[in-house]
């Protein structure tokens, strides 16, 4: 059974990156063997659905187990959907993340680590910050503050609150905003798949 | 993932934004009422 790994580069001394819609490759070992094969991850830029897309590139790669730093719910729900485990808060090198679940230190998770949007920042760790809402963070460090907090790590950011009722509405429209994007672009995932295509 | 599955699952999906949608919008209708 292979594992999947979100990496900084198409190599097995990469660094893990903490992201996995929007890693920059993933790196796919045979625990075995050892044997890998690099792949760049297209969704790296995408504006929104990246989670799932991307959740669905690796399930199509016939593995068994992810890991990555943090996994949103969009990805953890393609990713559970289709069979795969998931493990998250892991870091540090490759190689060392392979070694430490050939040896049972990791355990899959049962949730998602971080919100949606989680990782759009355009370098890793940059607006990783949650906010404590309902799984609907905007990513930058957006979060609602409305209780239920889908994550279970440290961030290295903390999350700006709304600080008053017209900035909280001017987040949740822009959250709705993205929400309604999402929706869209699901629609049409869903008509093309009606196609036949 | 078959077709199939990924249709159900883009189904759920879509299903689990719209109740997020809906939470924005009563969320914003209280801090609106508040005002």
């Amino acid at each position: 059974m292979r594992i999947a790994i979100s990496a900084t580069a198409p190599s097995m001394d990469a660094e893990v990156d903490p992201r996995f819609g929007r890693c920059q490759y993933f790196v796919i070992v045979d625990p075995q063997t050892m044997e890998f094969e690099a792949l760049e991850n297209s969704n790296v830029g995408a504006a929104a659905g990246a989670g799932i897309s991307t959740g669905q590139m690796i399930a199509n790669k016939g593995v068994g187990v992810v890991l990555t730093g943090n996994c949103g719910p969009n990805a953890y729900q393609t990713l559970s959907a289709a069979g795969l485990q998931v493990i998250t808060g892991v870091a540090g090198r490759i190689r060392d993340a392979v070694e430490a679940y050939k040896a049972g230190r990791l355990q899959p998770d049962t949730q998602p680590s971080v919100a949606a949007h989680f990782g759009m920042g355009a370098t890793p760790g940059m607006g990783t910050g949650m906010g404590g809402g309902m799984g609907r963070g905007m990513g930058m460090g957006r979060g609602m503050g409305r209780g239920m907090g889908m994550g279970r790590g440290v961030m290295p950011q903390a999350a700006p609150q709304a600080t008053s009722p017209e900035q909280e509405i001017e987040l949740l429209k822009s959250e709705a905003q993205m929400l309604g994007q999402q929706l869209s672009e699901i629609q049409r995932r869903i008509e093309e798949l009606g196609k036949g295509k | 993932m078959t077709r199939e599955q990924e249709v159900d699952f883009l189904r759920s999906q879509a299903e689990a934004i719209r109740g997020q949608l809906e939470q924005i919008d009563a969320r914003m209708k209280e801090l609106e009422t508040e005002e």
